[in-house]
Order: structure tokens, then sequence, then C-alpha cells
């Protein structure tokens, strides 16, 4: 089974993207989805990039929150190439910018930018969706041999999800 | 963790070195994109209340949840407040002087699905209500009110910013930091008395608004700013050099038109008086309206829920272009709905924002045109009923022509033969 079999996109990122990409050049910008309120922060900003034909535009969904409903259908609507999760974990980025703090964002290989999706910060720490994220990890080990550099970085997941929680405690 | 932690406010900062001072040098202030595009949307306030369908002289509500259990829309807290406080929002408050929309946080639309939303809420849209949708329209719609019904949301702490009177409608807000501004604002916000009488205490809190100053300073301290400080910030960290021209945000878009429509049977009263006709017209309402002061009778739209309510409305109405080729045409139809429904006296089709055709029980067709926001044209077929009813006649009115006073509004009316 191929990685494109698995939804892996093959172009304009991907193992053999520089066959098929036109612009294959571009800096990547990742926008990180949680569910179609934090997308809709990230939306609000995806325009800032306007114009600019060094920049690839990209867009993944954690699946770390429980609200998934609408977003498959939100990105499709934005029309950037939307990576499996699996993907944008392992595809190097220039710049990752999300709306949230679930999910395994320090695992992004890439610059990481965060906002809020509100106003501010405000809520304390209520349910953390540390359970709904453990199906990702169990699946990502096939993968693990072919990304030497990054996939010692990546193992200290359960002990790295704390600051998350700090935050998250703040906001 | 991040790169760049993205901050609205200096006040967030001392609350994140205090909660996790490893994250604070990541801090980066630039403002909130979001109600950057309010601010620059705000011009178009009046175009965003005419999308809403708002008239003249009408004030826009907008009733605002937060997702989770504590919310205004959960069923969690002290009380489940809105099985009640929806059908009498929509049934209490004057048609003609209120319009409610309903901005619902995308997390209950999704959470429980759009379909089952809908039909939460199916009695109420078919009153009148908006249901807002949440990604697109919400914004908008915000800026249109003149008043919210609210809770800890950040919608709601939005609409306080631009300075719309906020009433709370919930007071748990256990999720929230207790030192945060928006914890701050439910505090000190007007609270909404779900079992008082809804009407005064929405008149009292605009009539006596102040805006509070938390909102306004905590959302941001970078008004207008945040498309340049976050352009630059991201291309910092993209490393790349930033484009010469300006970062601009998106304009919001002006909504599709949605005037209220509705399908529920309505009670009016009317009151011939020397400076017109007033309607006050309620819709789908639990309770007889006080009728002393004037004539009440029940006017329906033809597509109303239960077909068996048009054997006894006074007026039925329907709406759409007047050369719709399903239909037979406004005249005919309207011939046909008097013979169908014996007890109609007036049968009205609404041709268009400012028109209908209107055919009385004595066979006489008139058409009335009114200004555009001059006040719903079915407000206007029930004032003429109201008339006809006081001993006009349809010659005085076409020599007249109508004024129709609903709240402290007055729209004039043309009443003609048809063309």
């Amino acid at each position: 089974m191929t990685r494109a079999g698995f939804g892996w996109l093959r172009v304009p990122v991907g193992d053999e993207a520089v066959r098929w990409a036109t612009r294959g050049l571009c800096r990547r910008v990742l926008f990180v989805v949680h569910n179609v309120t934090s997308a809709t922060r990230l939306l609000d900003v995806l325009p800032l990039f306007r114009d600019d034909f060094r920049v690839q535009l990209l867009a993944t969904c954690t699946g770390s929150s429980p609200f998934q409903g609408g977003v498959g259908e939100l990105l499709a609507a934005v029309g950037v190439p939307v990576l499996p999760w699996e993907q944008a974990l392992d595809t190097p980025v220039d710049l990752a910018i999300s709306a949230s703090l679930g999910g395994q964002l320090h695992s992004l290989r890439g610059k990481l930018a965060v906002l809020s999706h509100g106003i501010g910060y405000n809520k304390r720490l209520a349910t953390p969706e540390a359970g709904s994220r453990k199906p990702e990890a169990g699946s990502r080990k096939p993968e693990a041999g072919s990304r030497k550099p990054e996939a010692g970085s990546r193992k200290p997941e359960a002990g790295s999800r704390k600051p998350e929680a700090g935050l998250r405690a703040f906001a | 963790m991040a790169d760049a932690f993205v901050l609205s406010h200096p006040e967030q900062l001392d609350r994140l070195r205090a909660a996790c001072p490893e994250a604070a040098p990541a801090a980066v202030l630039a403002g909130d994109p979001c109600f950057d595009r309010m601010l620059a949307a705000r011009c178009h306030r009046d175009r965003f209340r005419r999308a809403l369908g708002v008239h003249d002289g009408q004030r826009l509500v907008v009733l605002n949840s937060t997702w989770n259990p504590d919310s205004l829309f959960g069923d969690g807290g002290a009380e489940d407040l809105l099985p009640a406080l929806l059908p009498r929002l929509v049934s209490e408050l004057p048609l003609d002087e209120y319009r409610l929309a309903a901005v619902l946080h995308p997390n209950i639309w999704q959470g429980h699905g759009p379909g089952q939303v809908r039909a939460w809420t199916d009695r109420a849209r078919r009153a009148g209500l908006a249901l807002v949708d949440p990604l697109e329209g919400w914004r908008q719609a915000v800026i249109a009110a003149d008043v919210v019904i609210g809770d800890f949301g950040s919608v709601s702490y939005y609409a306080a910013a631009l300075g719309t009177p906020v009433l709370v409608g919930t007071a748990s807000h256990h999720t929230l930091d207790e030192d945060s501004p928006v914890a701050a604002f439910v505090r000190e916000a007007p609270r909404l008395d779900a079992y008082g009488p809804l009407e005064k205490q929405l008149a009292t809190v605009i009539a006596s608004h102040r805006p509070l100053r938390g909102p306004a300073e905590f959302t941001t301290s970078a008004p207008g700013e945040s498309a340049a400080l976050l352009r630059r910030a991201f291309y910092e960290l993209a490393g790349l050099d930033e484009p010469t021209g300006p970062a601009l945000l998106d304009p919001l878009p002006l909504p599709p038109y949605e005037p209220r429509v509705c399908t529920a049977p309505v009670r009016v009263v009317t009151r011939v008086a020397a400076n017109g006709v007033s309607v006050t017209r309620y819709a789908d309402p639990r309770h007889e309206p006080d009728g002393a002061s004037g004539y009440v009778h029940t006017a329906v739209h033809e597509d109303t829920l239960d077909p068996g309510v048009l054997s006894h409305a006074d007026v039925i109405h329907r709406q759409g272009p007047g050369d719709d080729p399903r239909l037979e045409g406004p005249e005919a139809w309207a011939v046909r709905t008097l013979a169908r429904f014996p007890h109609c006296s007036v049968a009205a089709y609404v041709t268009g924002p400012t028109e209908c055709v209107v055919r009385t029980r004595d066979g006489v067709t008139l058409r009335l045109t009114g200004e555009p926001g001059g006040g719903d044209p079915t407000a206007w077929v029930s004032a003429l009923h109201g008339a006809r009813a006081e001993g006009r006649t349809a010659r005085e009115l076409v020599a007249t022509g109508l004024v129709v006073v609903t709240g402290s509004a007055a729209h004039t009316v043309s009443v003609s033969p048809p063309r």
C-alpha cells in the first residue's frame, strides 16, 4: 500500500511532488484546522497571502477536536490542498498557522504560529482532548522509519503535551 | 511550543506570563483580525440591516449563544432557559417593531447537526426568526443589531465591543478564567430576566445603554492593524520578504436578502386614529392580545404549517413574483382564495418588498405600494382590513392613501386600482 493509498497527496506535496507540481519551489504555509470554529479564524488571515507566487497554501485537520462536522466541506470550499494529518506531520513546511491548541501541534515540521479563535484567551481547561488523539499516534508508526531526523523528536508526545494543557489553562 | 503565540491584547500577556512563563517569549501582539473585519464593515450597517429585512424604525434583536451546557442554548446550567424564552421572544415582541435573529456557535450546529438546530427552532423560524449562518453571516448580523441577548461567548463580547447593548441571558460561566475580561463583562453586564416582560427589558436596555469600557478596551490593543501585524509576523517566520502592497483582510460580504417571512398565524390589533391606522401584530401568540383599544383579526400565510388555520383567517396572503407561471396571477389567485375560504375577508398577494395586490370580499381589487424600508406589505394589508372594518370605503382609501403606524414608525402607502 502506498501512502497515496491512505489518501496522501502526491501534488503539490508528497513523495514525487517535484514531478507533478508546476510551481514546486514555493514556500509552504500550512493552515492547521481543528474544527469549523477555528477554521473560520484561519480564513480571516488566509487572504494575507494573496497574490504571492512564492507561497503554496496547504490545509490539514488534526482530528483532535470532537467537532469534526462541516470541516471537510469547509476545507473543500476553501480549495487549498488538504493533507491528511499524518501527511501534514510528515511534510516539512515553512509556516504552520493554527487557531487552537489541540492536537500534536508540536510534531509539525516547521515554524508554528498560534492564534486565538475567539476573543483572546478566556477559558480554563475543561475536558482534555487527549483521548481523541490516541488513534493518530498508533497509525503513524509505519512511516516513522522513513523520516529519520524527525522521528526522534516526535516520540515524547505524552510528555510534551503538558505545556499545551498549561496554555489552555491560561487560556 | 509555538514560535509565535499571537495575542490580541497585552492583558493576555500578563496572564500568559503567570500561567505559562516559558511560552511568554513567543508572544506576538497582533490585534484581532475578526474584530478588524467587523470594524471595517460597520459603515455597511444599514445594508446589513436591510439584508435581514429590517424596516425603518424596527429593532433588530440578535439572540446569541456560545456552545457548551452552560451557554444560553445549553441545557446544563442552573435553568434550561431557551425552550421557554425562544417562543416568548418570537410571539411577545410585536412583529413590525422587532426583527429577531439567532447567532449560534458553530459547535452547536456541528455538535448536534444543522438539521437538528433547524428542527429545534422550527416554530420560531415559522414565526419569523432568522437563523443566521454561523460562518458567513454572524458578524454582519452583530453589526446590524440594536440589542443582543447573549452569554459569556465571544460573539456577545464582540457585540459589546462594538458598543451594542448586551443583555446577558445566563449567568453561568464557570468555564471562564475569572481573571479574563469576558468574565468581568459577564459580571457587569445587565442581566435578562427570562421570566419578566421581554419588550420592556429590551426597550430599557436600549434606552439606558452606556457601553461598558472593558469590551472596547480588551478586544484588541491594535484596532485596524491586525492585517499588517500578522502578515509581518507570518512572513518573518516563513523566512520571506513581505510583499510591498498593503496587508488587507477581506471585506465582509453583503449577506443574501432574507426578509422576515412569517408563516405562523398572526393576531393583529388595528386602530384607526387621526395620524393613520395603527397596526400591532403578534406571531403565533400564546395569549390573546389586548384588543380593547382596537379591532382584532387573524392573518395567515397561505403556506402555514396547519392548513386548518386558514379556514378561520380574516386575511390570507402569500408572497412571490406576480408572474410566477405556477400560479394564475395575483388577482386570479385572490379570487380563488376568497372562494375557497368563506370566512376570509381579504386575500393579498405580496409581489415584492414594496408592493402587493389585495382583493376584498366585496369584490374590489387594489394595489398597495409603499416606500423601501417602509414596513411589511402584510402589515399594510391588515391596516387596510382594519380601516375597512371601521367603515372606510375603498374609494376613500384610494383618494387618501394609507398611513400605517407600527410602533414609533409611520409608513405611507398608496392605494390604487390594479394596473
